[in-house]
């Protein structure tokens, strides 16, 4: 089987990161947006691994490791950015009982 | 090459150890000694600051290290220097608020946390450096401005910068990932000659344009500013003035690398898609202001305007960088010397009179003439009337545009909008002057008194002895020069 | 090319037709007949009480989001391992390395120290 050209990495991580920004603008609950948010970094994965092994010109190893080192900080951000989105939330939640940043509205133009 | 010299490097590690002990002492500290946490804190960023200025070195050209991901140059050295006067500012501004809140000393480990994040920004040479800075300053962002855990207000602050902030890096990451791909190289340098030498490519403009996005939310750049005004309301007061300055100017920082290295072959595109963002952040800055109440709020309008106004200095930078990146560095400091100066007043009107609506101003000068006074000059300098700092920051930033040509529209547009402007700032001084007279303000606790006095010497004496302070700014800017 | 996701395609066809099939088989043979007992959650033969969003306790999401944290950090040792020798071996300073990671993993034990004083580790309080 001939390896899976550029364009199919490319296009599934386009989608996932138009779902993703999509999740955000759309959904009114909290958790969903920040689901949302986890789908555009992972597109954003997806785009740096492919990358990373398209750019190596021998293909068979992977010389050009910037993209990889990447995918391991995108990662490990992630993973602070969700603790600390779902600190927020519950912190939200506790206060105002609710879970969806429209109705936590106090304040106006 | 790896380190070549950790001595290039001492300002960040210093930075780090300080906001580590500070985090460890508050854990083993009793309580009642906790108060030595700020004075450590002000200390150490004096030493940060000193260590910093003592890399300045206008003959030598920018120093690469750690496989060139992180930038040593003059550029950098102001903006570190900047950021610590930045830091130990903000912690004079925190201390008098803290008293009553709960978690103490987390707030000065937090404080350094993102001082640490935004002075790595000014030296990131490389797409994974500066997202990675860039997180640690919105991370901790997100958090301070969620201080006040039992306030809904600043807990629904937080989650709103959250969202949006979040949202705006996962955009930023993702134009980074096609960078990588055009480029095939994470640094600064190599994907700038690269990308110079082929055409441009709609993909290379939608990569320029996610990166934009991301950088425009973080400076509160129109049309992705509609965080700003609920962020910097709802979030604690010291932790507004300080998002108002700090990580806005890290965002410069960036978006000036970042344009002037890697995109020198887009350069007359992206100097159309910001002169026009620049006009729009000007315009919905201060119209919107006008009908603000709430003084923070207004505040925080008028910081997107002058994010409108340091927009300009980055589009002329594009065309004559002698002239613009200057414009911006003299700017910033001037920008954070009012700025600051009149959230501390805030701070003092507030505490005495329990309201943060502008009408806690009203008849300042018969209870408190010395505070009128000084708020009075930081509002003249904020509208950019001489003799203050302000003025000669705008007069630099718009002769920046004028000088570069094609741009000179751009200040004709600021010199409206500060017209506009003259009309929200006034109306306070009206308030303050003959408004209905209330008491004088009671107490005066001494770090907000440092910060005002600071800031009222700080506007005058830039307005009045400009030259110094642009001297410095013109040596951190050559580096660019002749791009 | 095409060809070449040949047995793909013909995985994919295969398996959404089976599942069809076997739904579509048993909605033809079984006998139609609804009552309310049939229309209930089943779980584990038990009668559910109440609805599934029911509170869990708060200490479980503090010390799943410190594991997170940890966790991920981890990933970064694996690629430190992987290359360790060759590393320690190029550099003049054979304990660079060592150091380096080292200097990480002091920085999170300060970040689990945090949590462990300020009592978050603790499974009641």
């Amino acid at each position: 089987m001939s390896p899976v050209p550029l364009q199919a990495y490319l296009v599934v991580a386009g989608l996932l990161f138009a779902m993703g920004l999509f999740g955000v603008m759309t959904r009114r609950h909290a958790v969903a947006a920040l689901l949302g948010i986890e789908l555009m970094l992972n597109a954003a994965n997806i785009n740096l691994v492919a990358f990373s092994h398209y750019l190596s010109p021998n293909r068979a190893i992977n010389t050009v490791l910037d993209g990889q080192v990447f995918v391991l900080m995108v990662i490990a951000l992630a993973a602070c950015e969700v603790a600390v989105g779902l600190a927020i939330i519950l912190r939200l939640y506790r206060t105002m009982g609710v879970l969806n940043p429209d109705e936590a509205s106090s304040m106006k133009w | 090459m790896p380190v070549t010299n950790l001595q290039l490097f001492l300002p960040e590690l210093l930075l780090t150890g300080l906001a580590l002990a500070v985090l460890l002492l508050d854990l083993w500290l009793p309580r009642a000694r906790r108060s030595v946490l700020p004075v450590l804190s002000v200390i150490g960023l004096l030493l940060v600051g000193l260590a910093a200025a003592s890399l300045w070195d206008p003959q030598r050209g920018p120093v690469y290290d750690f496989w060139n991901s992180y930038v040593t140059d003059n550029f950098a050295i102001f903006l570190k220097v900047f950021f610590a006067a930045v830091g130990g500012l903000v912690v004079l501004l925190s201390t008098d608020f803290l008293r009553d809140v709960r978690a103490y000393g987390e707030y000065w480990s937090l404080l350094l946390f993102v001082l640490l994040g935004m002075v790595l920004l000014a030296g990131a040479n490389d797409l994974i450096t500066i997202y990675l800075a860039f997180e640690l300053v919105s991370l901790v962002s997100y958090v301070l401005a969620g201080y006040r855990r039992e306030d809904p207000k600043s807990n629904e602050a937080a989650l709103k910068y959250f969202l949006y902030g979040a949202s705006a890096s996962g955009v930023m990451i993702y134009g980074m990932s096609l960078l990588y791909g055009l480029g095939g190289s994470t640094n600064l340098q190599v994907l700038g000659e690269r990308l110079a030498s082929g055409e441009v490519t709609p993909l290379g403009a939608l990569a320029l344009m996610l990166v934009l996005t991301g950088l425009g939310y973080k400076v509160a750049m129109a049309p992705f500013q509609a965080w700003c005004p609920d962020v910097y309301e709802g979030a604690p007061t010291p932790v507004t003035a300080f998002l108002s300055v700090g990580p806005k100017a890290a965002g410069f920082a960036v978006l000036i690398r970042f344009a002037l290295s890697v995109f020198p072959s887009l350069l007359p595109q992206w100097q159309v898609v910001v002169a026009i963002l620049a006009t729009l952040t000007m315009f919905v800055g201060n119209l919107l202001a006008i009908r603000q109440q709430n003084l923070k709020r207004l505040l925080a309008y008028s910081s997107i305007a002058h994010a409108g106004y340091l927009l300009i200095g980055v589009v002329a930078a594009g065309s004559q960088a002698g002239w613009g990146l200057p414009a911006v560095l003299f700017y910033l400091v001037a920008y954070l010397l009012m700025n600051l100066g009149a959230f501390a007043l805030l701070l003092l009107v507030a505490r005495t009179r329990g309201t943060e609506e502008i009408s806690g101003f009203s008849g300042l000068a018969q209870g408190a003439p010395f505070a009128a006074a000084t708020m009075l000059i930081l509002l003249l300098s904020l509208t950019g009337i001489p003799p203050t700092g302000g003025f000669v920051g705008k007069f630099y930033l718009f002769a920046a545009a004028i000088e570069s040509g094609t741009w000179w529209w751009l200040a004709l547009v600021g010199i409206i909008n500060s017209a506009i402007s003259l009309y929200y700032y006034m109306n306070i001084a009206r308030l303050m002057y003959f408004g209905q007279p209330a008491p004088e303000l009671v107490k005066r606790p001494a770090g907000l008194s440092v910060v005002v006095w600071v800031a009222l010497i700080g506007t005058l004496g830039l307005g009045l002895v400009p030259e110094p302070l642009m001297a410095l700014a013109r040596q951190a800017g050559m580096l660019f020069v002749g791009r | 090319m095409a060809l070449e996701y040949g047995p793909v395609a013909v995985l994919l066809t295969f398996g959404v037709a089976l599942g069809v099939a076997a739904m579509v088989t048993a909605w033809l043979l079984r006998p139609s007949d609804p009552y309310a007992a049939k229309q209930a959650v089943y779980e584990c033969g038990m009668e559910p009480i109440g609805p599934a969003w029911s509170q869990f306790y708060a200490r479980y999401y503090l010390i799943a989001l410190v594991f997170v944290v940890f966790d991920v950090e981890a990933i970064f040792l694996f690629p430190w391992a992987a290359v360790f020798k060759q590393l320690s071996a190029a550099t003049a300073m054979g304990a660079v390395p060592l150091v380096e990671v080292a200097v990480f993993i002091v920085i999170l034990l300060i970040g689990l120290a945090y949590a462990w004083r300020k009592g978050d580790l603790e499974w009641t309080r």
